[in-house]
């Protein structure tokens, strides 16, 4: 990719901590318009941290660094603020919501993001056309739209529910917590080629992933390796052959012998 | 604290407008009920059941009654007839406005009246029959003193010789200051007739005002009844009502009891299942801001063999609000087979707000299903987040929450029309 493509987001020297333990300690990322990034890492690595940091949970606190959306600030937005400005985050754990209706839910998303970007809100009937369209991307029955947000959906099912809420709000960045775990062999192949239709020139995607399979399907551009809240490794996409192969000790040792 | 409800007690009894030309059957019960309103029949807060709502703002009130009935405007009244109502009756101010309603064939509606000859027919007569029935037996101090003092009586019978399934709105509207009004309804659901009942309480003008309602309602065998009531009083006013239901033989009887506004309000719902395979389903929702207080204490009584119940209750109390529900359930002891489930689940949306809420059940007989539970939580966090990070605002993902929370409770509410009010009910309790 090149250079000269806008920068979404970066991250430098980002800090984070959750009820006064720190979680990320330092860490750099620049995702460019156009690319593909992949993060890996161990578990507890803090993958799913610096997700939710860049989408604002209330929860984490920022304690030093830089963190920027298109060369704003994020620290001072809301949640609702970085979804209207184009981020998204595809949760590692979608959150089931009794009581609100999935499809209700879609169309007030939908709505939200529209009025936000100064475009045209669906009326229900108007919403329906076009949201079946999109269930079409990702196989999905319509039924899904009657029952409560998330609520008994299968894991796999979950994911895809988060991939269809990617398809209609058309992000600018989308981070994808482990949106390939849980998913079947033909599911994986219909989440990627709707991952792959969404994505384009002016968008960026950042992939969290445990599995080099997923990235046979989603190109990546670069791949991370992050243990202890940091970036340790950088390298393209025969890094994550490596790293099936290999595991995770040895780039650990490189960092180590080089930082001493 | 005796001493003033002592003295509003004997003030409400000096106001009650009372006429030579009383029916006959009125005066029995107004007697009747004034002999049992000695001092110390008022609740106060050392009273178990009145533990937790606080009367004194109430007692202080020196309030008076209507004697003629008001003029309203005309449309804004029409504006709150519902789609679904077949029959509107309209009271004002606790007197019946016959101008104003649109009701059922003499034949299943009569009016017991300060201001009438007492009716007559055999349809009456039955009506005469059952009248104060439940109220004597199962009514405290404000039932009784709604009994001494109600104006005007509405009884209804439903008989089935309409092909209609009826559907009756009765709206209790409250126009003037300082007043109290005893809204008064006799439900008569004939057998194996279907029948809805809509009370929708209600200010116009926005005073402060005691409204002290009681509804008797009988469930005949195979009977099935929907009763919802709206109590959307405008937030100076004082609202107690009490509900006795009858219900018999295989008899089915829905509620759906909505506290939205009102200063202070308390509903008693006293349910008595009667007859073999008698069936209640209760839904009750309190929506509580402010400084306000809502009270529900409700009684189940199963008192026959193979009665079952199913009771819904959801708090909502954001502010410095104050909500208190007590559900007790009593299992007499013939009453064999018994299965009964209640479900009470509060939402506190700020911490300057409280909940009590508790089950309390009596048990008599060995054979026995008899579900609770009680649960008191906040809004979830992570459902917040989940919201929010799709663009949706605080306020709105909030009351999507809160209204998720009280769904159950409104999914099968059998009058539509009347959750857009509810919704902006809702909506409101997140404007903090
Ligand atoms: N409330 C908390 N207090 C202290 N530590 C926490 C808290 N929440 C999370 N952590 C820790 O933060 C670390 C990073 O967690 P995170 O979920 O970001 O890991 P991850 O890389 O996404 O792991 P996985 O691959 O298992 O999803 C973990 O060690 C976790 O235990
Ligand atoms: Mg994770």
């Amino acid at each position: 990719m090149s250079s000269e493509n806008k920068i979404i987001l970066e991250a430098s020297g980002l800090k984070a901590e959750i009820n006064g333990a720190p979680i990320l300690k330092g860490l750099d990322l620049c995702v460019r318009a156009g690319e593909i990034h992949a993060i890996m890492g161990k578990n507890g690595s803090g993958k799913s941290t610096f997700s939710k940091v860049v989408a604002g949970h209330p929860s984490y606190a920022v304690t030093g660094g830089k963190l920027e959306f298109f060369g704003e600030d994020l620290n001072e937005l809301a949640p609702e603020e970085r979804s209207k400005k184009g981020i998204f985050l595809g949760f590692q754990y979608p959150i089931e919501i009794p009581g609100v209706t999935n499809g209700a839910f879609l169309r007030l998303a939908f709505n939200s993001i529209q009025a936000a970007r100064g475009g045209d809100e669906l009326d229900p009937l108007e919403f329906d056309d076009f949201i079946r369209e999109k269930l079409k991307l990702l196989k999905m029955d319509a039924g899904f739209l009657d029952r409560s947000l998330n609520e008994g959906f299968s894991g796999g099912e979950k994911k895809r529910n988060e991939i269809l809420q990617m398809a209609i709000l058309e992000p600018k960045l989308s981070i994808l917590d482990e949106t390939d775990s849980g998913l079947d062999i033909d599911a994986l192949r219909i989440v990627a080629n709707g991952v792959n239709s969404i994505h384009g020139d002016d968008d960026a995607i950042v992939l969290v992933t445990h599995y080099q399979r997923l990235l046979n399907y989603i190109e990546p551009d670069f791949i991370h390796v992050m243990e202890g809240g940091k970036i340790i490794k950088t390298g393209t996409k025969e890094l994550a052959l490596e790293l099936e192969s290999k595991g995770y000790d040895w780039v650990v040792d490189e960092y180590k012998a080089k930082a001493a | 604290m005796r001493d003033i409800a002592d003295k509003f007690l004997a003030s409400v009894l000096s106001k009650t407008d009372r006429h030579s030309s009383e029916a006959p059957l009125l005066r029995t019960i107004r007697d009747h009920a004034i002999r049992k309103l000695t001092p110390g029949a008022l609740p106060i807060s050392t009273d178990e059941s009145w533990r937790y709502t606080d009367l004194r703002s109430l007692y202080g009130l020196n309030l008076s009654s209507v004697s003629e009935s008001q003029q309203i405007d005309e449309q804004i009244l029409q504006s709150f007839r519902l789609p679904e109502a077949t029959d509107f009756v309209v009271i004002v101010d606790g007197i019946f406005s016959e101008k104003y309603s649109s009701t059922l064939s003499a034949k299943e509606f009569s009016v017991l009246s300060n201001a009438r000859a007492e009716p007559a027919g055999m349809q009456v007569a039955l009506s005469k029959a059952l009248l104060g029935t439940l109220e004597d037996r199962f009514g405290d101090g404000f039932s009784a003193l709604n009994s001494s003092g109600a104006r005007d009586i509405i009884m209804v019978t439903v008989n089935g010789e309409s092909a209609l399934e009826r559907v009756i709105q009765v709206l209790n509207v409250n126009t003037k200051k300082d007043v109290f009004s005893c809204p008064r309804i006799l439900f008569d659901c004939g057998v194996g007739v279907e029948a809805t009942l809509i009370e929708d309480s209600l200010n116009i003008g926005g005073y402060r005002y005691f409204t002290n309602n009681v509804v008797e309602l009988f469930v005949r065998e195979n009977a099935k009844v929907d009763h919802i009531q709206l109590q959307r009083e405008d937030l100076d006013s004082f609202f107690i009502s009490n509900s006795f239901v009858n219900i018999e033989r295989s008899g089915t009887y829905r509620s759906w009891a909505i506290s939205c506004g009102a200063k202070l309000s308390r509903h008693n719902p006293h349910v008595y299942l009667g007859g073999n395979g008698a069936h209640a389903d209760l839904k009750g929702l309190a929506l509580c801001d402010k400084g306000r207080v809502s009270d529900t204490h409700s009684t189940l009584y199963h008192a026959e063999a193979h009665t079952s119940s199913r009771q819904t209750h959801k708090n909502i109390a954001a502010d410095q609000a104050r909500v208190v529900f007590n559900g007790k359930i009593k299992v007499f002891k013939d009453a064999q087979g018994t299965d009964a489930a209640q479900q009470s689940r509060s939402l506190l949306l700020s911490n300057r707000a409280s909940i009590d809420a508790k089950p309390e059940l009596e048990i008599f007989a060995d054979d026995v299903k008899c579900a609770h539970g009680a649960t008191i939580g906040q809004i979830n966090d992570e459902e917040l987040f989940y919201l929010k990070a799709r663009g949706i605002d605080d306020r709105t993902a909030r009351s999507l929450l809160n209204y998720a929370f009280a769904r159950d409770v409104l999914d099968d509410l059998p009058i539509k029309s009347i959750l857009p009010s509810i919704e902006e009910n809702i909506r409101a309790l997140t404007s903090f």
